[in-house]
């Protein structure tokens, strides 16, 4: 490969393109995420009553979908190694993420579900239940999104396509252990 | 080679479990709150850093890591100077 107009440039064609694509765009994933986080802090930080998250919180049911994260990402880790080794479990273990991540967004909706029946909390309820739904919701569209994505990879699971979808799951798994922390556990010091 | 490298990353898998594992144990301890909280964002970040580890081990070139490192640091120090000033403002800190 070859600079513009010039001389050729070092180490350029080992990078696949897809992995390029996927950094630059985790990259600014990352700031969007942390966008909404500095939104939940800056409201929590500025308000002079927060609505205490064991009333509303199912923390038992959030601990659960944690599992279920960080399981998928054990079987992402399964499917990588076997595409990398060329075995055919790739698939099933493409299949069993997808699942999980799957069996995560269905959890999700039923704590929404809850929230919006038993408490009556709308997405324009308060501050907090607002800035939780769109901080949850948003992070349950990438995993939604990377259930589909699998779902595709799985059809002709090919060792780039693989390693970069790989990228996208761990990176979904990492934001959740962030998010649980701030919205589930951190509250809890405070409210009891 | 191989072998160990097929190994690894379920060892890295185990270690963030245990830090949510841990996290909840933690957050249900009787231990004063200051402490919980330090002991929680301690357990994630260690989570946390594990986590990007394992999902850069692919990259294969710095300057990709580098992509996503900046902006994980960036918003982190954002999120914490913003915060800190917020608080600070509204009276919740230095008071």
């Amino acid at each position: 490969m070859t600079g513009p107009g010039g001389p050729p440039v070092e180490g350029a064609a080992a990078l696949p393109p897809g992995r390029i694509g996927m950094a630059i765009f985790l990259g600014s994933d990352v700031m969007g995420f942390g966008g909404l986080l500095l939104a939940y802090a800056l409201l929590r930080a500025q308000a002079s009553a927060w609505p205490a998250p064991s009333l509303r919180f199912d923390r038992t049911l959030a601990a659960v979908l944690t599992a279920l994260l960080l399981a998928s990402s054990a079987t992402m880790t399964a499917a990588l190694d076997a595409g990398r080794a060329g075995r055919p479990a790739v698939r099933g273990w493409l299949l069993a993420t997808a699942a999980l991540g799957g069996a995560f967004v269905g959890g999700q909706a039923v704590e929404f579900g809850a929230l919006a029946t038993r408490h009556h909390l709308g997405l324009a309820a308060d501050q907090a239940a607002s800035i939780f739904y769109v901080l949850t919701g948003f992070h349950g569209l990438h995993v939604a999104v990377g259930v589909v994505i699998l779902l595709a990879v799985s059809r002709r699971p090919a060792r780039e396509s693989l390693e970069v979808v790989s990228l996208y799951w761990q990176f979904v798994d990492l934001i959740w252990i962030v998010i649980f922390t701030v919205l589930y556990l951190l509250p809890v010091l405070t409210h009891g | 080679m191989g072998e160990r490298a097929a190994v690894r990353p379920w060892r890295g898998m185990v270690a963030v479990a245990g830090c949510v594992a841990l996290q909840l144990g933690v957050a249900a301890a009787s231990v004063d709150a200051r402490t919980r909280a330090a002991a929680l964002v301690a357990l994630a970040a260690i989570a946390v850093a594990l986590s990007l580890r394992q999902a850069m081990g692919g990259l294969q070139s710095r300057a990709l890591r580098l992509a996503i490192v900046g902006p994980v640091v960036f918003s982190i120090v954002l999120t914490v100077v913003l915060t800190l000033d917020a608080g600070v403002r509204g009276g919740a800190l230095l008071r």
